[in-house]
């Protein structure tokens, strides 16, 4: 017969077994490497941030939300398909009750809808706590990073990109903590009012996957395939922004037109300016979650009566470092590199940008700041959701090592990219051979301006006839280098995902006589002498 | 379909990691309070170092608590399980280990583990000082 010991025995063995089955069992179901990551995040989330007591108090703004548990209720039963309705709420700032519409967003991916932190969108009226922006978004931070989205507004903002307003804030609903999220304003016509620019709404366009009909993911449409595939998002007249637009998509067409041309048309309803600068901030923020499909907007300027885009859901380093210096994310992009002095514009401001954010340390001083301000409400924050592993559906509980860890993985990521990027840009290893005409070889990927005082202006490159501008110190010719699709790759202005690559380059120039003596090689991008 | 089942899968393999590591850093609290009570007692009269019933009521406890944070519920379920404690501490053993545990369990509940961790050492100090009672 069995004594009470034995039992006990038994029975804590019988424990143990089914504790250690139910792990195997899981760790079998979703493969132990996702079962890894799941676990890894509900532990230390359950160990580490319970150390976090009584935080210090906010030093980001708090949205507290006031919204009837039954509308809550309703629209939490129906995610994601609930997104497009909205229900009335109350904002609280400093006891004053603002009226606001809320409604959740973010269709297609599931760390806006899934777990509990939800993104949403509150739509205010005019006099409102974050006037003049009427429509804000209030998103979960999405992919491992509580602040690269907000940290790739400020690096675009800074090399003089437009961009929405971004805040990071604590957020309340209903009393209860849902922590730190990114809030942001919604583009609309209102672009420029908001900044005091223009007194009146302006054309907006959005180029985006189509509104959701139904309870199916509509397919994303090749946005400069077709005008038809943006969505006008503003109240005024759209006429002459759609005739601009029409045009501008049959600019883009890939024809038997000359580049100059279509340079030319492209110029004539784009500000290039504006453009070059969005191009290079994408290399900068090293991302390619703005694409063909999605992610774009933009905006007529009254004043030139030309487009600009509007930097959105960049999430910086999106792609790894090592990524192509010639990344083709659209259309637009297709056309920055085929035209060389525009793809030599961009890559200078690539370079100014790079050298002020990593050289001088300005990007790690911001983060730093950023970091100090949102440190007491990642403390508080016991709410913390985000994609654990590759999986969508993976939206679980992270814990601050997570945050800390990947804002870590921001720093390294940035400073590998920059440096990678910056040598590649700064290397300029020539071999020139000096005979009855100058012969210049590199395989380095950046152009070569060459500079005289004492020669002709007429000079022939490769046989070619060619023009030198004028400078200051004489006459300059810019070497441009030729780009050639990757291996395999498709060269076409709607071809998704593609990237360039330079050719090494070999160029014979012949300055009709004796070579001039005060010809001065220089790297086009940096313009840094070469020896 | 394989992405919602996957959904309710992870899901609920975290809430389980997750219980199961507050019970495991309940079980590690009780195993070392139960050793340093233990050292006051002849070896022949020293219990077993994990006592079932603390524990499922130190789980317990915890749970709730986790589960339950609205208004007053939270002080609610600590007075009832400090209350349960102080009964069953009269006649279950190890009996001068229920309110401790209880108390344990509770700021663990409320995720205020440093202040758990201050609470166990404190606990854990006090009983190894007050080992030579002869309890």
């Amino acid at each position: 017969m069995k004594g009470p010991a034995s039992t006990l025995a038994v029975l804590r063995i019988a424990f143990v077994a089914l504790v250690s089955l139910s792990l195997l069992g899981f760790a079998i179901a979703l493969g132990p490497s996702r079962a890894a990551r799941i676990a890894g995040a509900a532990a230390t989330s359950v160990l580490v941030d319970g150390f976090a007591e009584e935080p210090a108090d906010h030093r980001i703004p708090v949205i507290d939300l006031r919204i009837a548990q039954e509308s809550l209720d309703s629209l939490n039963a129906d995610l994601p398909w609930s997104g497009g309705a909205n229900k009335r709420a109350k904002l609280i700032e400093h006891d004053v009750e603002h009226k606001v519409r809320f409604r959740y967003r973010g269709l297609y991916t599931p760390s806006h809808f899934l777990g509990g932190k939800k993104s949403f969108r509150l739509s205010m009226k005019r006099s409102n706590p974050w006037a003049p922006y009427r429509k804000v978004n209030v998103i979960n931070p999405k992919a491992h990073n509580l602040v690269n989205n907000h940290m790739a507004a400020w690096v675009a903002g800074s090399m003089g990109v437009p961009v929405p307003m971004d805040e990071l804030v604590f957020t309340r609903i209903n009393g209860r903590d849902i922590g730190v999220m990114e809030l942001f304003e919604q583009v609309d016509g209102d672009f420029e009012r908001n900044r005091h620019l223009w007194a009146k709404a302006v054309p907006v366009y959005k180029g985006d996957f189509p509104s959701v009909e139904g309870r199916a993911l509509p397919k994303g449409r090749t946005l400069w395939a077709d005008a038809a595939h943006w969505e006008y998002s503003s109240n005024a007249d759209s006429a002459l922004a759609h005739d601009k637009l029409v045009r501008l998509v049959a600019a883009l067409r890939m024809d038997t037109m000359p580049i100059a041309a279509h340079r030319d048309s492209i110029a004539a309803l784009i500000d290039v300016d504006a453009w070059l600068r969005y191009e290079a901030a994408l290399l900068v923020i090293n991302t390619t979650h703005i694409d063909q499909y999605h992610n774009q907007w933009l905006v007529l300027n009254p004043r030139t009566g030309r487009f600009y885009p509007v930097l959105w859901d960049a999430l910086m380093l999106f792609a790894p470092p090592g990524e192509p210096l010639y990344y083709v994310n659209d259309a637009m992009s297709w056309w920055t590199m085929r035209i060389p002095e525009w793809r030599l514009q961009r890559d200078r401001y690539v370079h100014a940008a790079m050298h002020r954010l990593h050289r001088k340390g300005e990007f790690a001083r911001q983060l730093d700041d950023v970091i100090e301000r949102i440190r007491p409400s990642v403390l508080a924050d016991r709410n913390k959701f985000g994609n654990v592993t590759l999986e969508p559906a993976d939206v679980h509980r992270v814990s601050l090592l997570h945050v800390i860890g990947s804002i870590a993985g921001l720093r390294s990521g940035t400073t590998a990219h920059w440096e990678q990027t910056l040598h590649r840009l700064e290397r300029a290893e020539v071999e020139v051979t000096r005979g009855a005409a100058l012969r210049i070889r590199t395989g380095s990927e950046v152009p070569i301006r060459l500079q005289w005082s004492d020669g002709p202006q007429q000079v022939l490159v490769n046989g070619v006839a060619e023009t030198a501008a004028s400078t200051a110190n004489g006459w300059s010719i810019v070497l441009h280098r030729t780009l050639r699709v990757k291996d395999g790759g498709k060269d076409h202005p709607l071809a998704d995902k593609q990237s360039f690559v330079v050719a090494p380059l070999d160029a014979t120039i012949d300055f009709g006589g004796a070579i001039p003596a005060s010809l001065v090689l220089t790297n086009a991008v940096t313009d840094e002498p070469i020896e | 379909m394989r992405t919602e089942s996957d959904r309710w899968l992870g899901a609920l393999f975290h809430g389980w990691v997750e219980i199961l590591t507050l019970f495991t850093l309940l079980l590690v609290a009780v195993a070392l309070f139960t050793w340093a009570w233990n050292r006051g007692f002849r070896p022949a009269d020293r219990g077993p170092l994990l006592s079932a019933p603390l524990l499922i009521a130190g789980t317990a406890m915890i749970l709730l608590l986790r589960a339950f944070r609205d208004d007053l519920l939270p002080a609610i379920i600590i007075a009832l399980g400090l209350v349960l404690a102080g009964l069953l501490g009269r006649s279950v053993q190890p009996r001068g280990l229920w309110m401790p545990v209880m108390a344990f369990s509770a700021l663990l509940g409320l995720e205020r583990n440093l202040s758990a961790l201050v609470l166990g050492m404190v606990v854990l100090l006090a009983l190894l000082f007050s080992a030579r009672q002869q309890r």
